[in-house]
């Protein structure tokens, strides 16, 4: 029977606690960071290139273990976590590149479904829930559309749509600008935040410090591999 | 897994094949070539290996028993050797037997043995069943009762040993080389597929997949690759042994003759060859995709 994709009823969606990442060589890429991000929150997490922001997506996606410190991500303790479960606790995480990551040999339906088909999740329930978040990230009209037919920000949309279809209580976004205009980059923030309206805990990791000062509730900086500041905006403070 | 998932999947793995279709074209022509030599070894050795056989159980040892042992005796002895280790058959000639023998042997001349009725021993014609201890068979026939002396072609028996290890270690070490070499190939068109797919194997990963929906479908490219050359193998194989034999068929040469009554005729054998292909490449296929997938395709 195929298990459920891992949700905490806990309030705290991720939590690291005295993480430090030592990759084989002996670079640090992370030290000692500790740090929660609860359900509902709307986070930034800053830094420039090499400042451990990667490996901090890393380790939540489990992709990498700490080599010291706990990391648990929707109630699971990700050092304990079998093997066999990765792709469960994968599925309650959206995640969002930079670089969009489609297939350009799919058309934009076929890319969001794609993620629902690995999942094995059946035919008739894929073709009535796509066009439905298709049409969440105003794509209704390109579902037949190939990547390439698409401008930067409606592949990061669609993009969107794919880490939205499995409904994740995470929605984890890799520098989701990175490859688009600044008019295209409000767009998809402005997207993320109305997720995020919505109870989903959203991560930004970025570099753009603008982009976090002007959509971010709380924007925690990574530098070197620590956790230099951790600040809620004046956004953060009015909503909380 | 449901079973319109497994359906994807598959039309997936057949998807990669056509995706990459020089790669599975050169892979199931390495693969064909490396199960017609495995197929036409196997069948050079199934038949010398039957031949040998053959001519092992033309090769008897011969237990002369003393003029003075009884007749009942030498019934007691059939049984007696019947149930020895080694021995296959055992057929008892008495002396009146013999004696026929030779008087039909020497025709019109058999008059000439007229009142030597009893000269002839009684014997025994042993067939054993492996003749590397056809020494040792020898020796315990010999030591019997009422046996003068027995008769073994050691030196026939050497060589039909010689033959049969050397065809039975060659023919078996080149499967296995032919073997290593297929996985080689469907390991290598393996690696080239998932480094070719290296992008949607890490979209599938992030979204959640499970290892097992990942490597499905190489499974599926790795078997159908190895299925596609076990047919054209087989069909290859199967038409020139039909070739092959009716050319020897059409020998009419005696000795060739004796031969090919313990050579298989192709109705005989074309569906163990067909099925043994098939099931071969599959599990070379299976296994290929196994290493290859273990080596390369990190989920």
């Amino acid at each position: 029977m195929a298990k459920k994709p891992i949700v905490s009823d806990d309030s705290v969606m991720i939590s690291l606690t005295n993480v430090e990442k030592i990759y084989p060589g002996g670079v640090v890429a992370l030290q000692d960071v500790s740090l929660e991000i609860h359900r509902g929150e709307f986070v930034f997490v800053l830094g420039h290139s090499g400042a451990g922001k990667s490996t901090f997506l890393k380790l939540i996606l489990r992709e990498e273990v700490a080599t010291t410190g706990r990391v648990v991500v929707g109630g699971r303790d990700l050092s304990k976590i079998r093997q066999r479960d990765i792709p469960y606790l994968r599925r309650g995480l959206g995640v969002v590149f930079q670089d969009f990551r489609l297939i350009p040999t799919m058309t934009a339906f076929e890319n969001v479904a794609f993620a629902m088909r690995v999942t094995n999740i059946p035919e008739r329930e894929i073709k009535k829930r796509v066009p439905y978040v298709l049409n969440l990230v105003g794509l209704a009209g390109k579902a037949r559309s190939f990547p390439n037919e698409l401008s930067g920000g409606e592949q990061q949309r669609v993009a969107l749509a794919r880490a939205l279809v499995h409904s994740p209580p995470i929605i984890i976004a890799d520098e989701p600008t990175g490859n688009i205009d600044p008019e295209l980059s409000v767009e998809i923030m402005e997207l993320l935040k109305a997720i995020n309206m919505v109870g989903t805990t959203v991560v930004v990791v970025t570099h753009e410090h603008d982009l976090a000062q002007r959509f971010s509730e709380r924007i925690i900086t990574i530098d070197h591999g620590e956790v230099v500041e951790d600040a809620m905006t004046e956004r953060g403070g009015e909503a909380l | 897994m449901r079973l319109s998932s497994l359906r994807y999947l598959i039309k997936q793995g057949w998807k990669n094949m056509a995706a990459n279709r020089l790669m599975t074209f050169a892979s199931i022509g390495v693969l064909t070539a490396c199960l017609i030599i495995t197929g036409i070894a196997t069948l050079v050795f199934v038949n010398v290996n039957n031949l040998v056989d053959y001519l092992a159980n033309q090769n008897e040892i011969v237990v002369y028993l003393l003029p003075e042992t009884p007749e009942e005796q030498a019934v007691a002895m059939n049984e007696q050797i019947a149930s020895m280790q080694n021995v296959l058959e055992v057929e008892y000639n008495s002396k009146t037997d013999a004696f026929e023998e030779v008087e039909q042997w020497l025709d019109t001349y058999g008059n000439l043995l007229q009142n030597y009725e009893q000269i002839f021993p009684a014997r025994f014609l042993v067939t054993v069943e492996d003749l590397n201890f056809i020494e040792q068979t020898n020796a315990e026939l010999a030591a019997l009762p009422g046996v003068d002396f027995t008769q073994v072609p050691s030196d026939l028996a050497g060589i039909i040993i010689t033959i049969k290890n050397a065809v039975t270690y060659g023919g078996l070490g080149l499967v296995a080389i032919l073997a290593v070499v297929s996985v080689i190939v469907i390991s290598n068109t393996i690696r080239l597929t998932v480094f070719a797919r290296r992008r949607e194997i890490s979209i599938m990963k992030y979204v959640g997949a499970t290892n097992a929906f990942i490597r499905l479908p190489f499974f599926v490219e790795g078997m159908t690759v190895g299925l596609i050359a076990g047919i054209l193998a087989s069909a290859v194989v199967c038409t020139g042994y039909y070739f092959v034999y009716q050319y020897l068929m059409e020998m009419y040469n005696t000795w060739v003759m004796s031969l090919m009554n313990n050579i298989f005729t192709l109705e005989n054998i074309w569906y163990y060859v067909a099925g043994g292909f098939a099931v071969f490449g599959i599990l070379i296929g299976g296994f290929g995709t196994a290493t290859s997938v273990r080596k390369h395709l990190k989920v």
